[in-house]
């Protein structure tokens, strides 16, 4: 198998989403910092993490300089707001050029935005609903 | 034509108060149902309880591209999206945007919005020039700071007093635009000497600024 490549990936929002995903990527072999606002946050991150961890606002540009936003490779944009998300997501993509951005995305409404910028989105209630209609089939064909 | 204003407490409240009295058509939206409720009594605006930073909120300002949409929320992740919701979905061309963070003004220049407002810039602008020198009543600089316009006073003992415009040794690229004498506007020639209290505006380039406002003031 083919060896992938370390990326440098930025985490913004340390959150059950946030933390897990740092664990796995970590895991993986990838340099991984997470940024949240909130320290107790960071308790959650598994013992997997071995990256760093930044306390501060995503929505100021002081504290995305200081996560070395521009040398990502990736930005996972993963707050629980969705208004935060859009704006941490467009300010990786257009204003510090980072190639592959991935946002959480609660409400549907406002995909089309993202999807305007280029912005990969994750929207929750859409898996869900997609994991419900694969289980439902399974059960109507056990039924018949 | 209206003024759609999106969230905000107070600077909402005496913004549509001010507009309002100038007969404009004023649209407050804000989350806070209970703010809502104590506006609605007191302006003459339609009010629409809901989030300006979803679609359907919006559209129930019935907006048009015309009409103009000031973002106002405390949070400038919530202004971005009204702002570019205004601007992309609903085809609005006037959006002014509120930042909090001032570094944020050039962030959202480059995603695209034009007006954008940072009251701290605008407050810590005018500190500065108070601060720095009382004769130098307001500096503004325009096609993106290549020139400068300042408005400053002849106070007394200026070496300038009784000085005309072209004996008082300016550089090039700083240019006398107007005299104001005891309320009259005068459009200076080169051979009219300065008074005691004239107020000038003086419009110059930058690398000449600290020259020009010696020349004419004597202070550094």
């Amino acid at each position: 198998m083919k060896k992938r490549k370390s990326l440098y990936i930025l985490i913004v929002g340390c959150g059950r989403l946030g933390s897990r995903s740092a664990g796995i990527l970590s895991n993986q072999g990838h340099s991984v910092v997470v940024l949240d606002t909130d320290e107790k946050h960071f308790e959650s991150l598994p013992p997997e993490f071995t990256g760093f961890r930044i306390l501060g606002d995503c929505t100021e540009i002081e504290i995305l300089k200081e996560a070395k936003i521009s040398r990502a490779d990736m930005v996972l944009a993963f707050t629980d707001d969705d208004n935060t998300n859009y704006m941490v997501s467009q300010v990786a993509k257009e204003v510090f050029k980072v190639k592959n951005v991935i946002a959480r995305v609660y409400d549907p409404a406002n995909l089309k935005l993202f999807h305007q910028f280029n912005i990969k989105t994750i929207t929750p209630m859409l898996l869900a609903l997609e994991s419900l209609i694969g289980t439902f089939e399974a059960i109507m064909e056990e039924e018949e | 034509m209206k003024i759609v204003l999106a969230g905000g407490r107070r600077i909402t409240y005496y913004l549509a108060k001010t507009l309002l009295s100038k007969g404009l058509n004023v649209v407050i939206i804000n989350k806070d149902k209970e703010y809502c409720q104590e506006i609605a009594g007191e302006l003459k605006a339609l009010i629409i309880n809901g989030d300006a930073s979803i679609l359907d909120t919006l559209s129930k300002a019935e907006i048009f591209p015309n009409d103009t949409i000031v973002a106002l929320t405390p949070k400038d992740q919530d202004n971005l999206i009204i702002s570019q919701l205004s601007q992309k979905v609903l085809g609005m061309n006037k959006v002014f945007t509120l930042v909090n963070d001032p570094e944020n003004v050039d962030v959202f220049k480059k995603l695209g919005l034009d007006n954008v407002i940072s009251m701290t810039e605008i407050l810590s602008g005018i500190i500065e020039q108070r601060v720095s020198s009382h004769q130098i009543s307001n500096i503004t600089s325009f096609e993106e700071g290549k020139v400068i316009v300042l408005q400053l006073e002849i106070l007394e003992g200026s070496p300038s007093i009784n000085l005309a415009l072209k004996d008082l040794g300016l550089p090039r690229g700083a240019i006398v635009g107007t005299i104001t004498r005891e309320d009259k506007l005068i459009v200076p020639y080169g051979d009219i000497p300065l008074q005691e209290n004239d107020r000038l505006l003086v419009m110059c380039l930058p690398s000449v600024q600290t020259e020009t406002i010696r020349k004419l003031t004597g202070r550094e």
